[in-house]
């Protein structure tokens, strides 16, 4: 009786440590330990001038670990959609050593029949590695274009795909305040008029006054990009190599207020960060900023922009926004 | 109420050097006494069994008659004595039991072998219960132990544990007086000794230290050892020398089976259960083989294996006081145990042994969770948010211990050693959350009501069936985090002990001195990848269209979450992100800086090497027992670890590895009195000195300081632990029924106590941060005080006429009060008070029994008060858990002495977990498990 009832005990306790020992696993597991270099294009949309005669488009991998691959990729892509004729001047990528830029050249294939092509990423012979990005250089047709750049496949035997986004869409800009304007401020009490704007935004801005700046503020609408220079009248000497060949030039400093916008029917926003600094001289914060203005076309070339409202996101209620005065300036197409 | 430390921190070190040079002197003098003055004596050894059962009688106290020193008989009822050669006769006592006089002759410089074990025969009144159902023999077993033992401890016989509808050890320690525990979804997992967080209480198998599976911490989750792979665990709240001296508030010792007899035994469950919460049904098995096999039965073998399955789930709601989350958990928890125990006896005073044990815990876990997040300012820069998250993970931790050893007697010398290799290891395959998001026009919440909140959304209560918060097409994916960890801790220990007995006057004595050498290893490494999706629409499951939850959900339902007070639609179910993820990598982003970051900031590795010796002496002065002895540990910890910074911006900097070494001594004089009142009334006072590590996340210096939110934390190579002098003060009676009923004292004085200190610097470790941070880091200096009252009574109502004859008593209750000094929160340069955290004023059981023939019925309360869970930043942040009471049900009928069956039901009022912030008005959580129940046979071959 004993013998039968031990031989049962043993069946019974290795079923249960064969029960016990399957793993209570998930269904699905994510297939990331070797996650893949992912090639992908710096922008899904984009646009220049109508006037403009080329762009460069950056291609580039996300962000990786470890080394870039050192094997050859070859890029197979497509334009298509385009009203006009579109080329493609060269595809480059730049090399830096000892504080000089190079730019390096990669062969391609364009057929304009097709709209098809391809690129061969090479290893550099420097780094050893593929390049961690590179240019499309577009030759368009100084009219208003568009036209649609995808990237249809790779060819790779290293761990590399094709990342999102792969397609991209070039566009004219059309909206009334695209291109640069130039804002001539040309008062002491229209520098503060400006400075009570953007100083609440720009650290550097409200540190100086009428007599720092030559008097020329610089408004440039990109691709739902703005940037407003402004142009100091303290120089500094500007060093630049490329290619080998070092130039030093004299330059105005220049302060910069950078923002998304967006423009519609007279009404512009500005919206960016800033940073907001402390005691210690050093950035304590950064902040979201909204900034709402009117614009009116002018016939001569000339708009006028009322700047309405500025709040970020500690100042933002009733009687706390860091400017709400209304001033109103005229600005030249450039 | 402790108003100030009842010593200083000069008295005290001048304290423990004292007694420490006292007690060496004392076992200097009392050695060179003994030698002058040893008469000619003899080892008796001989074993204590059950008359009837034949079952071994561990803790009889055998002693020569008309003497009071005596030994105790292990959990082998055997025992070792030494007698003078006049003495004639030896007096066998046991709780329950008649005692036994046994006629011996001892030939002096010898071993005197009783061949045939002592046969104890039960007291009448309890004869046939113990016969029938032996539900007394567990109960007995740790009282007689616990009477014989030198020092203060609790033990809890396997039996006694079986009695309580407690599946794991942690649950069966609650019932022990002092002795309250940490919860995880309803189930016990942390033991807090004497109202001292589980870093302070030391947790061994077979008497060496469990290691941790835990990354970053020393105390063990004891859910993951099924209670019934044990014969007893023991709690020790005084501290003897020859034990590891890190351990304030007491040491857990959990002791696994050996084989007893020739005779096979074969013993086992077979439980089913029902989860009320989740309606679905678990199992649990357990089976032991034991024999002893050869001539002499030389050999033994003990297998013991457990498998317990269950499901379990949680409904809760909680809170910050802004944002609501509504958690429902839904996990599969497995325990499996294996443990095996052989043992060899040469002869009757030479043995070794070799004990295996192996505990895997497995918790599946999926967590779905809504969190709505206000936009409480209305800021045109934020919005109104719902987030909708499934956690997916499954947790394994993996205990196992190797211990092989041997005991030798010799007419003058005792001898025992052992080597130990324990590992714990705790891995996370798979930890996977996936992350959508929805914004609303309006959110409001309303905590008005501290049992349940409510919320509005877009006009519409959130008790509407059409609430726009239950429409999945609402959430858009925000993102996937994947990943693993492994925490892997290991011991290696080396070890012996010498007794020698001798005499002092007329008095017999023992001194007993050893050596202790453990090397430790520790690491801890994390993989976590967080994915964005920057693919656009998505094309699943035969759709296409915007990545939104819609698209992706399954997995449980639950319709009727809290009770039904609020409505949840399925969320997302992992398993199909995880299938779109696989398929479609080109959309999926890795967050690349912070990967790095987060595995670089959390992973380390560590050696801690630990040498430890000690002297003691035990001496029997008539009624009176003295022992006192001092121990000498020495750690040195060397670790590796990496520092991470961030730049002003908050772009990860710079990632660097590092290196670092501590080392710290302790001398620990600990002294014991045990005065026998009478036979069964023992009056205990000790005095002892311990210390508890700190944990390794505190004491490796890693460093994660982030420029651009001023905010740093760092560990703190410089950390001591806390060392403790204790007091205690313990009186006992035990019932010849069975029963005790005891009360005790007990003050700690914590030296060095840990706590977070914040500071505010412009450099570290020789780096300009330029710019003023402000860290967080763990440091010693503030002293904390702790006392205590405990009271015990449990005994079989035997006395009481008629029908009441069958009620038995289990009752203990345990008050505490602490003080503990740390660094002002509202001002960097002050202090303040608080209570510890984990100390509980008020803790206690209750526990009615009902014997009825074959018929045993028991119901237990669980109180533990409410204490601090985590300090705060202010003392309106302070965390608190709620005093919670806990109703349990157990039935047993015995059909004979081989087969019983039993039901449990277990937190029959369904108490919830409860946790406020600052006030007890402030609820912040609550979490409900509802009911479950077992039920099962046990049988015993």
């Amino acid at each position: 009786m004993i013998k039968i009832v031990i031989k049962y005990a043993f069946i019974l306790a290795i079923s249960t440590l064969m029960v016990a020992c399957a793993d209570n696993y998930s269904n699905v597991d994510p297939e990331d330990k070797n996650y893949p270099f992912r090639l992908i294009l710096d922008a899904e949309e984009g646009g220049d001038l109508p006037d403009a005669d080329e762009y460069g488009l950056e291609i580039k991998f996300a962000d990786y670990l470890g080394e870039l691959p050192n094997q050859p990729i070859i890029i197979h892509f497509e334009i298509k959609d385009a009203s006009l004729p579109v080329d493609i001047d060269k595809v480059v990528y730049e090399f830096e050593e000892d504080d000089c830029v190079f730019e390096r050249e990669l062969d391609f294939l364009y057929d304009e029949n097709s709209g098809t092509g391809t690129i061969a990423l090479a290893v550099d012979t420097d780094l050893e590695t593929l390049p961690e990005e590179f240019e499309i250089v577009f030759t368009l047709p100084e009219e208003v274009v568009e036209f649609v750049f995808e990237i249809t496949s790779l060819e790779s035997s290293s761990n590399t795909i094709l990342g999102a986004p792969f397609v991209f869409e070039y566009a004219s800009l059309d909206n009334d305040l695209a291109g640069e304007w130039i804002l001539a401020i040309t008062s002491e009490e229209e520098f503060e008029k400006f400075k009570s704007a953007f100083a609440p935004i720009s650290a550097d801005l409200s540190e100086i006054s009428f007599v720092d700046i030559t008097g020329e503020v610089i408004l440039e609408f990109g691709f739902e990009e703005m940037k407003i220079e402004i142009v100091l009248l303290e120089e500094e000497e500007v060093t630049e190599c490329e290619d080998g060949e070092t130039e030093t030039s004299i330059e105005n400093k220049i302060i910069e207020i950078e923002a998304e916008y967006e423009v519609e029917d007279g009404e512009l926003i500005l919206e960016g960060s800033h940073f907001i600094i402390g005691d210690d001289g050093e950035i304590e914060d950064e902040l979201d900023f909204i900034l709402e203005a009117e614009y009116t076309l002018n016939d001569d070339g000339t708009a006028n922009l009322k700047l309405l409202k500025l709040i970020d996101e500690d100042n933002y209620e009733e009687g706390e926004e860091l400017f709400s005065e209304e001033v109103e300036f005229e600005i030249e197409k450039d | 109420m402790i108003k100030k430390p009842f010593l200083t921190y000069g008295q005290r070190l001048r304290f423990s050097k004292t007694l420490a040079l006292c007690v060496i002197a004392m076992l200097c003098t009392l050695r060179v006494m003994a030698t002058e003055s040893e008469p000619s004596r003899g080892l008796v050894i001989g074993k204590v069994i059950d008359a009837i059962t034949k079952e071994p009688l561990p803790g009889a106290t055998i002693r020569a008659v008309n003497s009071n020193y005596g030994a105790a008989s292990d959990l082998a009822g055997e025992f070792e004595l030494v007698v003078s050669s006049n003495v004639k006769a030896i007096e066998i006592r046991y709780i329950g039991y008649e005692n036994v006089i046994l006629d011996i002759e001892v030939e002096a410089g010898a071993i005197t072998l009783l061949e045939n074990a002592i046969e104890m025969k039960a007291a009448a009144s309890n004869l046939s219960e113990v016969v029938i159902t032996g539900v007394l023999q567990g109960q007995q077993k740790a009282l007689n132990q616990q009477k014989s033992a030198d020092n203060i401890k609790n033990i809890v016989a396997a039996d006694q544990i079986g009695r309580f509808p407690d599946p794991n050890v942690a649950e069966a320690l609650q019932r022990i007086p002092g002795t309250n525990i940490e919860r995880d979804q309803g189930e016990g997992r942390y033991v807090l000794v004497r109202g001292l967080a589980p870093q302070f209480t030391n947790i061994s198998i077979n008497g060496e230290q469990v290691p941790s599976p835990e990354a970053g911490v020393r105390y063990v989750a004891l859910d993951a050892v099924p209670a019934d792979q044990l014969a007893s665990i023991e709690v020790t709240k005084a501290l003897t020398p020859d034990m590891d001296g890190d351990a304030v508030g007491g040491s857990v010792n959990l002791i696994t089976r050996t084989a007893k007899s020739s005779r096979p035994t074969v013993s086992g469950s077979l439980v089913g259960g029902y989860n009320n919460i989740l309606q679905t049904p678990n199992l649990q098995g357990s089976l032991e083989l034991g024999k002893r096999f050869g001539q002499d039965d030389k050999l033994g073998i003990m297998l013991n294996s457990s498998y317990y399955e269950t499901d379990r789930g949680s409904d809760n709601w909680e809170t910050d006081t802004e944002e609501l989350e509504l958690r429902d958990y839904a996990l599969v928890r497995t325990r499996m145990g294996i443990s095996s125990t052989i043992d060899y006896k040469f002869n009757t005073n030479n043995e070794l042994y070799f004990r295996t044990l192996y505990n895997r815990f497995t918790d599946r876990e999926q967590r779905r969770r809504y969190v709505f997040v206000p936009n409480l300012d209305n800021s045109p820069f934020e919005s109104h948010e719902i987030e909708r998250l499934t956690k997916d993970r499954l947790e394994k931790q993996i205990v196992s211990s190797f211990n092989l050893g041997g005991k030798h007697s010799f007419p003058n010398l005792f001898l025992d050693y052992e080597v130990a290799f324990s590992e714990a290891y705790q891995d996370t395959p798979f930890d996977v959350e996936v992350g959508f998001v929805g914004e609303v026009d309006d959110l409001s919440i309303d905590y008005s009501n501290p049992e349940f909140p409510s919320f509005n959304i877009n006009g519409k209560a959130h008790t509407d069936a059409t609430n726009d918060y239950l429409n999945n097409s609402l959430y858009e994916f925000d993102e996937l985090t994947s990943g693993n960890t492994f925490a892997y801790d290991a011991n290696r220990t080396a070890k012996f002990n010498i007794g020698i007995p001798y005499q002092l006057a007329s008095a017999e004595a023992l001194v007993k001195f050893g050596a202790k050498a453990r090397w430790k290893e520790k690491s801890y490494r994390i993989i976590e990848n967080v994915y964005s999706w920057e693919g656009g629409d998505v094309t699943f499951n035969g759709t296409d269209g915007e990545y939104t939850l819609d698209r992706f959900q399954g997995g449980l339902e639950d319709n009727n979450f809290l009770n039904g007070r609020f409505l949840i639609q399925p969320n997302v179910d992992t398993d199909q992100v995880i299938t779109h993820f696989n398929a479609n990598k080109n959309g999926y982003e890795l967050s690349v800086d912070d990967k790095l970051a987060a595995e670089a900031a959390e992973s380390y590795t560590a050696t801690e090497d630990v040498y430890a010796a000690y002297a003691m002496t035990k001496i029997q002065l008539q009624k009176l027992m003295l022992l006192g002895g001092v121990r000498f540990e020495q750690t040195t910890v060397n670790y590796t670890f990496s520092n991470v910074f961030y730049d002003f911006e908050g772009e990860l900097e710079e990632i660097t590895p590092d290196a670092g070494s501590t080392k710290y001594s302790y001398i620990l004089p600990q002294v014991h009195a045990k005065y026998q009142l009478d036979a069964n009334t023992n009056l205990r006072a000790a005095i002892t000195a311990s210390y508890s590590r700190p944990n390794f996340e505190q004491i490796v210096p890693t460093q994660e300081i982030d420029l651009n939110g001023r905010e740093g934390s760092i560990g703190n190579p410089n950390l001591k632990p806390v060392s403790a002098i204790n007091f205690d003060l313990l009186g006992e009676h035990y019932f010849g029924t069975v029963g005790i009923l005891s009360g005790g004292v007990f003050y700690k004085q914590l030296n060095d106590f840990i706590f977070n200190q914040r500071f505010v610097s412009d450099e570290f470790n020789g780096r300009d941060l330029g710019a003023n941070v402000q860290f967080t880091q763990s440091q010693n200096g503030e002293s904390a005080n702790l006392m205590g009252i405990e009271i015990g009574y449990q005994q079989n109502l035997s006395f009481l006429p008629g029908v009441f004859k069958g009620l038995g008593v289990y009752a203990n209750y345990t008050f505490t009060d602490s003080r503990a000094t740390i660094q002002d929160r509202e001002d960097d340069n002050g202090t303040e008070e608080i209570r510890l955290p984990g100390q509980t004023k008020h803790l206690g059981n209750f526990s009615l029994a009902y014997d009825l023939n074959r018929l045993n019925f028991r119901i237990s309360a669980n109180f533990n008060g409410e204490y601090i869970s985590e300090i705060g930043g202010s003392k309106d942040e302070d965390i608190y858990v709620k005093d919670r009471v806990q109703l349990d049900a157990t039935a047993t009928y015995a059909f004979s002495n081989k087969f019983r069956v039993f039901g449990e039901f277990m937190n029959i009022t369904n108490q919830p977990f409860e946790v406020y912030m600052g006030n007890e008005n402030t609820t912040i959580q609550r979490e409900f498990y509802s009911w479950w129940a077992r039920i099962g046979i046990k049988f015993d071959l």
